[in-house]
This record gives C-alpha cells, sequence and structure tokens, in this order.
C-alpha cells in the first residue's frame, strides 16, 4: 500500500516537473524576447518626409520647405535601410542649403520671430548673444535630438553674433547660423552614438538619446518630440516602465498615422512611382492629377484599416472598402460629392472586383505599363513586396520580339503565352504571371473591365498550389499566404533599427511573427513589440560581428 | 430603387423650391409645377453630361479662297482710310475726332452709332456653297411669314437647305479667318478656362437611350474646374457640382436613334467673346449620344439686338485689325437676318446659327446632395 502510494507520488512528481519545464520551455519559446546581438549604430541620411516633418514639428506647419531631396538607393525593399549607406553628393548638399536658407529666412521673417524666437533682443541692429543662445538651446535641441554641449552651443552664438554685427541685424544673424544648424551633418544625418555597457553581449548599448531617436523615426518618421527628450533627460526613459510609457504615449499619438505613412509609402515603393505617366490616348481617364492622387488613396486605405478599424493587417488584401476624391471618380466611375481636390471621400467596391491595396490605384497603375497592363509585373511585385521574395531580373538575352507580335493575341494570357513556351523565361514567370493573370480585370490606369480587345478575360489561375478565380480570390491567397505575415514583420523590424536582418536575427523574428499573429496581426502591435523589444536597441560592433553576414534572401524561380 | 429614385427626386424639389422660393417667388410657382403634379421623369434614368468643347461651326477652305473669293471684310482702319483717302484728310480728321473710329459727320463712334454713316468698302459677307448647320425654316430660302429671303447653304455631306446666317455674316472677318480662334484646341481650352462654359446637362427620363419619345433636359452651369488630359480633353465620368445660384433651363425632347433632340425653346446663354449674355431664340440641340459622351449641334437664332450689343463692344477694340468696321457690319446684320421677322416692320431680328456641342458623361451633383449611388460604378 505504501509502495503503491510511492508510486504515486513519484509518478505525479515527474508529470509536474514535466509540466513545469514543458511551461518554461513554451514561455521560453512562445513568450520569452530571444536575444539578438543587434547591428551596427547607424548613419542615415535624413529622407525627405523626415525633414518635413521635423521642420514641421519644430517650426510649424505653416514653414514651407520647398526642395528637391535626392533620391535614395533601396536596398532589401526598404529606403530606410538605403539612408544608412547615402552619401552627401554637392548637389543634394546644395538642396539642403537652398532649403535651410529658405526655413531660416521663414522662421526669423515678421510674421514668425515673435512665436518662434524665445526672446526680443535688446537691440534688432545687432547682437544679443543671450537672446541668441536662448534660441539654439531651445532650437538646436530639438534638432540635433539631443542637447547641444556648451562648445557647440557657443559657436552657433558666436556664428550669429557675428553675421548680427556684420548685417546690423539680430534676426539675420540668428537666420545665418540657423541654416547653418539646418545643413550641419548633426542634423542631416540622423547619427547614433553608442557607450559601454558590460552588460550587454557586445559591450556596447545606444546611447540614450539615440534610442530615442530610433524610437521615434520608426513610430512617427520624425525625431523626438520634448515629452521624449525630457524623458531621456530626467532618466526616466533608460528604465523599462519609463521606455514603455513613452512607447504608448507615442502609440496613442496621432503622429502613429505619419509613421505608417512613412514606413508603407517605402515598403509600397512610391518614390520610384511618384509621378506615373499614362498614355492619354489609350486611358483618358487618368490625367496628370490623378497619378498625384493615387498614392494617397493607397495610404488612406491603410490609415482606415490598420488605424482607425484597428483591422488585421492581412485584410489590406482582402477589403473593398477605399477612398476616393473628385480627381479618382472618373477611374471609378462614380459620383463623388466633394468639392476639392483635397476631400476625399469613403467609397466601397464591388467585393468580388476587390482585393484592397492591390486593387488599389497606386498598386495597379505603378506596376503597368503606360499603355497597357503587365500581369508580369504585378505578379513580380505582390512576391518582392509583400511576401519578401526576390525574383531576377530577365536575362540580357531575352527576346522581346516574341511580344511584340500580337497577332491574333488579344488577351494578356494570349500575349504572355510565349513566356511559358520559352525555357530561359518560364522559371521566373511562372512565379509572377498567374497572379497578375488573375487581376487582368483591372487595365494599366487600374480601371475594372471584363473584356480585352471584346474577349471576355480568363482570371483564373494558381498561387503557390492554391487556385483562384478573379481578382478577390486572388487577394484571399495573399491574405492566406504563410509569408505574408513572416515578410512584414522582417520588413518593419528592418526599417526600425536600419540594417536587413541577419542570421542572427532569425529566432527573434520568428519570436516577432508569432506574437503579430497572436495579436490578430494588428500592426500597432507589432509596432509595440518591437520598440519595446531589447533587439530593437540591441548594437554591436561591425568588425566580426557573425550577425552581420547578409543573410541570403528567399529566393525563388530561376 | 425606383422607390429611392422618387424620394431623391422630391428631395430635389423640395431644395429647388427653398432656393428658388426666396429668390423669386412667382417664378418659383412656374418652376415648381412639375414636382408639386409629380415628376414624371424621375420614373427613368438620368444621364449626366458636362461640355467638353463648344464653337460656331464655321465651314473653311485654305486662304478662304471659297467662301471669301473677294476678300475678307475690310476692318474699321480700312474703311476710314477709304472715307478719307488721302493724308491730309486723315490728319485733319484724326485733329479734329481723336479716333479712327470717330467716323460719324459730327465725330460719332461707328460702334455706337453705326447708322451716322455709310461705309463706303462694301461689307465682305461669305459667299460660298457650303456650310455646317441644319435647315432650321424648312424653306428653299424664299420668304415666309416668319422669315426673310435668304440663301440657303449645302452642308459639307450634300444635305441641301442648311440655314447659317450667323457664319455667313462673320465668316470673312479676319478673326475668324485668319488666327487661331476657332481651332478645335482653342474651342477647348476657352472651355476649360472659362466658368461660363460649365454647361451641364441631365437627361432626364430616359426608359431607353436609343429611342424614347419624351425625356426632359436641363440644362445647369456648374461650378467646378473641368478635369482634363494631358491634351486638355475633358475626362468622362468627372463629377460636376451644380451652381445653385443660376436657375436651370428645362427642355422636352425625344431620343430617335440615339440622337437627343429637344424641342424649340429661347433660351439665354453665357460665353465670352462674341456671346456675352445672348439670346438664341428656337434654341434646339441635336445631340448624337454615345455610352462616354454627346455630340452634336446647338442650333437656333441668335438675337439680332443682344448679338450687336456684344459685337459691338468686342467689335470696338479688336475691329481696327481683325474684326469689320460698325456701319457696314451694322447694315449686313440686318441685311441678312433672316428668322423672327417682326410682324410690324416686316424685318427680320435674328440670325440662324449652328454651334457644335461635344459633351462627356458626367455625375451632376446637386447643392447638398450625397449622391444615392455613390461608391457603387455605374
Amino acid at each position: 500500500m505504501r509502495v503503491k502510494k510511492l508510486v504515486w507520488i513519484g509518478a505525479l512528481s515527474v508529470t509536474g516537473l514535466c509540466a513545469l519545464v514543458a511551461g518554461v520551455i513554451g514561455y521560453l519559446v512562445f513568450y520569452a524576447e530571444p536575444p539578438v546581438r543587434g547591428g551596427p549604430a547607424t548613419m542615415r541620411l535624413i529622407s525627405a518626409e523626415q525633414y518635413r516633418n521635423t521642420i514641421a514639428y519644430v517650426f510649424g506647419d505653416d514653414i514651407q520647405v520647398d526642395a528637391n531631396f535626392p533620391v535614395l538607393q533601396r536596398q532589401e525593399g526598404l529606403i530606410a535601410l538605403g539612408a544608412t549607406t547615402a552619401t552627401m553628393t554637392p548637389a543634394a548638399f546644395d538642396q539642403f542649403d537652398r532649403a535651410a536658407r529658405a526655413i531660416a529666412g521663414q522662421v526669423v521673417d515678421p510674421a514668425h520671430r515673435d512665436i518662434l524666437v524665445p526672446c526680443r533682443p535688446r537691440r534688432v541692429n545687432g547682437a544679443d548673444p543671450q537672446c541668441a543662445e536662448a534660441f539654439f538651446t531651445k532650437t538646436g535641441r530639438l534638432l540635433h535630438r539631443r542637447p547641444l554641449d556648451r562648445t557647440e552651443l557657443g559657436e552657433y552664438v558666436q556664428l550669429a553674433s557675428a553675421a548680427a554685427n556684420d548685417r546690423g541685424d539680430f534676426y539675420a544673424g540668428l537666420a545665418y547660423a540657423l541654416s547653418g544648424m539646418l545643413s550641419s551633418p548633426k542634423f542631416l544625418y540622423i547619427t547614433e552614438l553608442t557607450e559601454p555597457d558590460a552588460a550587454q553581449p557586445s559591450g556596447v548599448k545606444l546611447d540614450p538619446w539615440s534610442q530615442a531617436s530610433r524610437l521615434s523615426f520608426f513610430l512617427w518618421n520624425a525625431p523626438p518630440d520634448e515629452e521624449l527628450l525630457a524623458s531621456v533627460e530626467s532618466g526616466e526613459f533608460a528604465g523599462k516602465a519609463g521606455r514603455r510609457r513613452q512607447i504608448d504615449r507615442m502609440l496613442a499619438s496621432p503622429r502613429l498615422e505619419q509613421g505608417m505613412r512613412g514606413f508603407f509609402s517605402d515598403l509600397l515603393q512610391f518614390q520610384e512611382y511618384e509621378t506615373i505617366s499614362k498614355d492619354p490616348v489609350i486611358y483618358p481617364s487618368f490625367t496628370f492629377d490623378t497619378s498625384k492622387a493615387v498614392h494617397e488613396q493607397t495610404l488612406r486605405m491603410i490609415v482606415d484599416e490598420l488605424l482607425v478599424r484597428r483591422g488585421d493587417y492581412r485584410d489590406l488584401f482582402t477589403t473593398n472598402k477605399t477612398f476616393v476624391n473628385r480627381d479618382l471618380g472618373p477611374i471609378y466611375r462614380v459620383p463623388v460629392s466633394a468639392a476639392a481636390t483635397d476631400e476625399w471621400l469613403p467609397l466601397e467596391l464591388d467585393p468580388d472586383q476587390s482585393a484592397g491595396i492591390v486593387t488599389g490605384l497606386s498598386f495597379l497603375s505603378a506596376h503597368s505599363h503606360p499603355g497597357r497592363s503587365s500581369p508580369t509585373l504585378r505578379g513580380r511585385a505582390i512576391r518582392e513586396i509583400f511576401l519578401c521574395q526576390r525574383l531576377p531580373d530577365p536575362p540580357p538575352t531575352v527576346n522581346f520580339a516574341l511580344f511584340e507580335n500580337l497577332t491574333g493575341k488579344l488577351t494578356a494570357r494570349d500575349r504572355l503565352k510565349a513566356h511559358v513556351t520559352d525555357a530561359s523565361c518560364a522559371g521566373c514567370h511562372k512565379m509572377t504571371d498567374p497572379l497578375g493573370l488573375g487581376m487582368e480585370n483591372y487595365d494599366g490606369a487600374g480601371q475594372f473591365r471584363t473584356e480585352e480587345n471584346k474577349v471576355k478575360i480568363d482570371t483564373s489561375g494558381e498561387f503557390d498550389g492554391k487556385p483562384f478565380r478573379g481578382v478577390a480570390e486572388v487577394g484571399r491567397a495573399i491574405h492566406d499566404h504563410p509569408s505574408l505575415s513572416s515578410c512584414l514583420t522582417r520588413r518593419v523590424y528592418a526599417y526600425g533599427v536600419g540594417r536587413n536582418p541577419g542570421a542572427g536575427d532569425r529566432q527573434w523574428l520568428a519570436w516577432a511573427r508569432r506574437q503579430f499573429a497572436t495579436s490578430g496581426h494588428k500592426v500597432p502591435e507589432l509596432l509595440k513589440r518591437i520598440a519595446a523589444s531589447d533587439a530593437f536597441y540591441a548594437v554591436a560592433p561591425a568588425e566580426g560581428d557573425p550577425g552581420q553576414i547578409a543573410e541570403i534572401p528567399e529566393r525563388v524561380g530561376g | 430603387m425606383r422607390q429611392a429614385v422618387v424620394q431623391a427626386t422630391q428631395a430635389r424639389c423640395e431644395r429647388r423650391g427653398r432656393w428658388i422660393g426666396v429668390a423669386a417667388p412667382t417664378l418659383a410657382v412656374a418652376l415648381l409645377g412639375g414636382c408639386a403634379a409629380g415628376d414624371k421623369y424621375a420614373k427613368g434614368q438620368t444621364f449626366g453630361y458636362v461640355l467638353a468643347s463648344n464653337d460656331y461651326q464655321f465651314y473653311q477652305t485654305p486662304g478662304a479662297a471659297q467662301e471669301c473669293p473677294h476678300g475678307f471684310t475690310p476692318n474699321n482702319r480700312e474703311q476710314w482710310q477709304a472715307q478719307f483717302p488721302t493724308t491730309a484728310e486723315q490728319q485733319a480728321h484724326l485733329s479734329r475726332c481723336l479716333a479712327t473710329s470717330n467716323r460719324g459727320p459730327n465725330c460719332e463712334n461707328v460702334w455706337a452709332a453705326p447708322t451716322s454713316i455709310k461705309d463706303p468698302l462694301p461689307y465682305r459677307a461669305v459667299e460660298g456653297p457650303i456650310s455646317y448647320g441644319m435647315d432650321l425654316d424648312g424653306t428653299d430660302g424664299a420668304a415666309t411669314a416668319k422669315t426673310c429671303r435668304h440663301e440657303n447653304f449645302v452642308s459639307p455631306t450634300g444635305q441641301r437647305g442648311i440655314d447659317n446666317q450667323y457664319y455667313r455674316f462673320l465668316g470673312c472677318e479676319r478673326f475668324i479667318q485668319g488666327g487661331q480662334h476657332h481651332r478645335p484646341e482653342n474651342a477647348r481650352k476657352r472651355t476649360i478656362e472659362y466658368q461660363v462654359n460649365r454647361i451641364l446637362l441631365e437627361v432626364r427620363g430616359v426608359q431607353d437611350l436609343a429611342n424614347d419619345d419624351d425625356v426632359e433636359v436641363v440644362i445647369y452651369r456648374g461650378k467646378d474646374p473641368l478635369i482634363v488630359d494631358a491634351e486638355e480633353r475633358a475626362v468622362p465620368w468627372q463629377s460636376q457640382a451644380v451652381d445653385p445660384s443660376i436657375t436651370p433651363v428645362r427642355l422636352k425632347g425625344r431620343i430617335a436613334n440615339g440622337e437627343l433632340v429637344t424641342q424649340p425653346q429661347d433660351v439665354i446663354f453665357e460665353d465670352v467673346v462674341l456671346e456675352r449674355r445672348q439670346l438664341i431664340r428656337d434654341m434646339r440641340l441635336h445631340l448624337k449620344l454615345t455610352d462616354s459622351a454627346a455630340e452634336g449641334l446647338r442650333v437656333g437664332y441668335v438675337d439680332l439686338a443682344r448679338f450687336w450689343q456684344s459685337y459691338s463692344r468686342t467689335a470696338k477694340w479688336g475691329g481696327a485689325i481683325y474684326g469689320g468696321s460698325g456701319p457696314s457690319a451694322y447694315a449686313a446684320l440686318h441685311q441678312l437676318a433672316d428668322g423672327h421677322k417682326d410682324p410690324e416692320t416686316g424685318r427680320c431680328t435674328s440670325l440662324s446659327s449652328a454651334k457644335k456641342y461635344e459633351f462627356v458623361r458626367a455625375h451632376v451633383i446637386h447643392a447638398g446632395e450625397r449622391p444615392r449611388n455613390q461608391g457603387k460604378p455605374l
């Protein structure tokens, strides 16, 4: 009897221990954040939007920023990564310099000086170092994203004073020194600095100002605001609770929309398709003003679905809710009771004709030719942008004559048959064309159609083993694709940390993707998870860092 | 669906009643008659259009050889030189009357007082046989109780009996022949630039867009800019808001073989250049309707009195070179008039005309209205 009891107790103890171990393992695998060594601290050239957002925050919306900023190179699907290796060419600096002078002139003009300069100079016809110091202490902290040290501050005050005395105008001197500040590398490059930290695996960590900047540009696409800088200054931000409080505050801010717009504009390659042009004879409804409106339409869809409705990211590919202004009305042939071009109204499309943002006009028109649709470009864009797959460019020996002979080839499906029959093309086009052919109910301008050259369009196909018929089912297939959420997780993380995730990030990314799925694929939750993670702030010296060995991207096709 | 249409129409009637009621109670009674009795045109479909281009129809040959074999209409300066042939006479006239257009016996301005003298050189009206337009009076040009004797044209496609005395009057003026005024791209440009050309049409009560014996055509003024493509052609399916401050014009019409024809009605049109506020008498629209457009003619008789007001003002500054001369133009205008014979004087008071209209399909948005089908492609 006693033996039996002991056996029972032993069995229960083993079971309990196993359950505990399983629980701990489960927690570690599912909930505990895997450690990440991190990449090198970055030095990113400020983007046009970040520049505008900064000026708007520091000086106000009415300060005009009129400049053509340099186009940055896209790396691994993101301009944000290209910004980390961008160099300052003379032409680019010329643009920054012109913008700086124009902005500085506006800041001190009579309409703004009383608001933006925190003191009145004792005399306006010469220098007032004390007032200049007050101005640069306040403004420099916001523009440099950290307080100026005594040397920096002294230099700006001296510059402003010398120029004021030289020109006999306090405000002219202030503008002169301010334009210098706006042209300085410390403003134009978002530079991360590190400090020793024995607790970190790499032995270094980002200093708190750099952490705050990384967080702020990630969530708001803008520099840290007064409250975040104050939190760093007080030391609150260094603690986990203080940082979480700041993250929650920033996620609850209306400025989150600006951050989401920044990320999705980058992801969707809007910079490359800033002005889409279409043949006016073939697509008379697609005007210059249409091309300016299509990006805004997509951004409004995204903000509405992800922020306003707090929806599932994957629903961006199945929603039929969009927006329309006067310029887009003709494309959809719908009445738009908007008084002005910048007035947008909600529009619900036929659910059978909609696949969310891939049937948004920016996607359809950008990934098409000027005079016709392109199933190949559309299919490739879906795989590369949303699934993080990489397809090679066409081989240099490709014989385009095969596709230029259009005799008897009335639909895109007829024309693209050559791709399948030519061995050098087939490998890739089998990956791209079926997806794009499923979207052929939309022409090159994004207008719905059921026929091409009076032949009914066949929109059936298969996407990675899943059959579909029509664009709505294409959207559903993208929605259900296993790579969709992992790709977004990877892109958002890369966008935030400013580097392409390496082998050392794999476990962390898998963890983050699971957390994303658990949250119901809510993008704000993903942002929060990343922003609050240790991995987001982790840095390590570049040399000899195994984490910096570039990961070979998922590669499909030939 | 039908109930929704009726409700929308009733709401529109009520709105119309509100603003007309305030502005002009007596007019409101007339315009609201249809609403009070039930809007029978609400039962069918409504098709909206916005004016994309408009221009008078002037048939032209290279160098104006066919239509103006004796040259262009003499301008004011040429008439002045003919009236005062020597340098001494010209200098004396200018010293006394200050301007070449002040050629009356007592220095009257010949645009303000066109009957004060007779121009020495004849007015050059079109002599060619061909013109665009339509047969408006059904005559061979002989005088009737309502029309005056005139010479009919033949259309470029050979149709006889074409009435277009407006063309006959203006067709040999330099600004018509030599300038860029009537090139299609300029006609489009004027339509885009000038808000008075934002003419919106609604064809209401349509049961069948190919054939329908009874439809209503409402002409509105739009208040939105025209959405155009890179070649400045109006984009179909755009939305255009109605300007509620302008009283709409309602016409009866029918559709036969895809052509909309309205019943004659006097209508005032605003325009630029020669047609500030022109009364077009017995105006009719003849428009071929397609899926995305409506193209054809606006025909009718241009009222002489109103036309002279615009023409004389315009020609006063442009007439020295590009236009005609007051006295001869005024005389020619009355001589060429072919419509609306005054029973007392026996003289005609209007000129037959044809203007080309090009519309594109549009969503006509009424004040305060949220379109019932917004969000659903038509």
